[in-house]
């Protein structure tokens, strides 16, 4: 009976063969899946080319374009400024403006804060301070021939800091000396304002120390400034512009670019004389792309148009002339900003040519 | 999780992608899923084997039948060797159409008058019943057909979920993680399409397998029915 039904219909006997054996062959083909090769960690690069890379800008990397005067975000105004120099600036050693002595500002920022030495002795400290100041400046090495005795002071006025009884007759020797040098140099005590000026307090400690109202004052402005972190700057500038922190693009200063300009017109007057009886009006502007080595990357190409019926064959020998003329001669110092060439106009006007 | 954890996980998840390691692993609900779209597959090829061999077989009796039939051999004769005998298809119809003619005439030929109308009731009875036997089953792939790949997405879906599921629990995203679940939670879906895509393409041409045997019936059933009803009238008239 169940043989028959098996002849009959084997249907399920045929199907759940078939399916053993596809579930089978998937246990064998399946049976370990083949792992993905390992691959390298792809790095994202940005292909940067060379002329992108020489108009880098000063900005803020995540702005998103680069404002007309590209710079950085200032919020306040920076004393001290970095002087950079530009790229196209020549640089040479220069001797190094004088400074004015460090000893002379120290005595008046500490001057105070000592307890008050003698009586006598603070007036005269006073008139001391400024004649040092000049004559311990590092530069007037000719000064020091003539005023060698303030050199040797120098060392004097930092010791009444120390409330040292000792040392205090060591001060009151340098007054005598001070009016001599005070004598040579007197312009120049004029000019340093700065350390006349300072020293006044100075002279003012003996009734500072019975009861000075700006001790007062300045017991209540000694705070620290408050401390922010914007950033500082020549000028104050709010809008970012799109660029890096360090980037300082070359640009071709006007003056530069007239002198590269009379360089090309220079070499193309060799080239070109403009056709016999040529409107001076007619006056072809020709664009040419150059290459970093003065040779033409694309044809030259004409900016303007006239009506002049004469134009079209002026414009077509200037064309030629640009052609012939081919490699320019630019100077070396240019590559710097070849951005800023290598697409150049030159107008080449006849009457300048012919003469 | 330290990372121990996840290199074992990790080498596990490699080990796993077997097709058992893939049914094994797989939340309770998918594995039902699965094992009904086989057990659904099962089903479908053995009606799909069935209904061809059956096809095939009715299709060669119709012919060696309407060979016989149309041989001029008598038909008294054919319906006595083919009445002791469980008999299909057209002979079918011959030996109900035959029984039907013979009872009318046993009796003395008194219940002839509607004869020729009886004869093709039972006929259409005959016809009803034949193709119906052709036609058993294939709702079955038909609803297999349109079923399977709905139950495998459900299986899908569920995987999914509890993959995601378990993504939220181990707060471990990487694909090493993810990667298991999603391709038992898709295998639901391969078995379901495995069982489906055969299901729907026999059910389609089962159907016209069936529609042209039925015709072919018919159009015997006519001429058979015609045959009688001019030996009904000859016999009335004689």
């Amino acid at each position: 009976m169940a043989l028959r039904f098996l002849r009959q219909q084997p249907g399920f006997m045929v199907s759940g063969l078939g399916h053993a054996a596809v579930l089978v062959a998937g246990l064998v083909a399946f049976s370990s899946a083949k792992p993905f090769d390992d691959q390298q960690e792809a790095i994202a690069v940005d292909v940067v080319s060379e002329s992108d890379l020489r108009e880098l800008t000063r900005g803020t990397p995540t702005e998103k374009k680069v404002a007309e005067k590209p710079r950085p975000v200032v919020d306040r105004q920076s004393e001290k400024v970095e002087e950079r120099p530009k790229p196209g600036d020549a640089q040479r050693d220069a001797p190094a403006p004088p400074s004015r002595p460090q000893t002379a500002e120290a005595d008046q920022q500490e001057a105070p804060k000592p307890p008050a030495p003698p009586p006598p002795a603070p007036p005269q400290q006073a008139m001391p301070p400024k004649p040092q100041p000049a004559p311990a400046a590092e530069t007037a090495e000719k000064q020091a021939e003539e005023k060698p005795e303030p050199a040797r002071t120098e060392p004097a006025p930092q010791p009444p800091k120390r409330p040292d009884i000792a040392e205090k007759p060591q001060q009151q020797r340098p007054e005598p000396k001070k009016p001599e040098p005070k004598r040579e140099d007197l312009a120049k005590l004029i000019e340093d304002t700065k350390p006349q000026e300072k020293p006044a307090p100075s002279r003012s400690r003996e009734p500072e120390r019975k009861f000075n109202p700006n001790d007062i004052r300045k017991l209540l402005e000694s705070k620290d400034k408050p401390q922010s972190a914007a950033s500082t700057g020549q000028e104050v500038n709010r809008t970012a512009s799109l660029g890096t922190r360090h980037g300082n693009a070359a640009r071709l200063s006007p003056a530069d670019a007239d002198i590269l300009g009379g360089i090309v017109r220079e070499q193309l007057a060799q080239c070109w004389s403009p056709p016999p009886g040529a409107n001076p009006q007619v006056k072809p502007i020709v664009r040419m792309s150059l290459n970093p080595d003065g040779s033409l990357r694309a044809m030259p190409t004409l900016v303007n148009s006239s009506s002049d019926p004469a134009f079209r064959s002026v414009a077509d020998s200037a064309l030629r002339a640009v052609r012939r003329c081919a490699p320019f001669r630019i100077p070396e110092r240019f590559q710097l900003f070849y951005a800023d060439w290598q697409e150049w106009n030159v107008i080449l006007d006849p009457s300048e040519f012919l003469g | 999780m330290d990372p121990a954890e996840v290199t074992q996980g990790a080498l596990q998840a490699v080990n796993e992608v077997s097709l058992w390691g893939l049914f094994w692993q797989a939340h309770f609900v998918v594995k039902l899923v699965m094992l009904g779209l086989l057990g659904a597959s099962v089903w479908s090829w053995a009606i799909i084997v069935d209904k061809t061999l059956l096809f095939m077989r009715t299709r060669r009796q119709m012919d060696r039948f309407e060979e016989v039939f149309w041989s001029g051999q008598s038909l008294e004769e054919l319906y006595r060797s083919l009445a002791s005998r469980p008999v299909s298809g057209m002979a079918a119809l011959f030996v109900a159409a035959m029984r039907e003619w013979k009872r009318s005439f046993e009796g003395g030929g008194r219940a002839v008058a509607s004869l020729a109308q009886r004869i093709d009731k039972v006929l259409d009875v005959s016809i009803q019943r034949e193709v119906e036997r052709l036609e058993s089953k294939l709702l079955v792939l038909a609803t297999i057909g349109s079923a399977s790949p709905f139950i495998g997405l459900f299986g899908t879906v569920w995987g999914i979920m509890t993959s995601f599921r378990s993504i939220a629990a181990s707060k471990n995203t990487s694909l090493a993680v993810v990667a298991p679940g999603i391709a038992e939670a898709l295998f639901a879906t391969a078995i379901g399409l495995f069982a489906a895509i055969p299901a729907v393409i026999a059910y389609n041409r089962l159907q016209a397998e069936a529609a042209k045997a039925q015709g072919r019936l018919e159009g015997f059933a006519d001429e058979f029915s015609a045959i009688l009803s001019r030996q009904i009238d000859e016999r009335v008239a004689a």
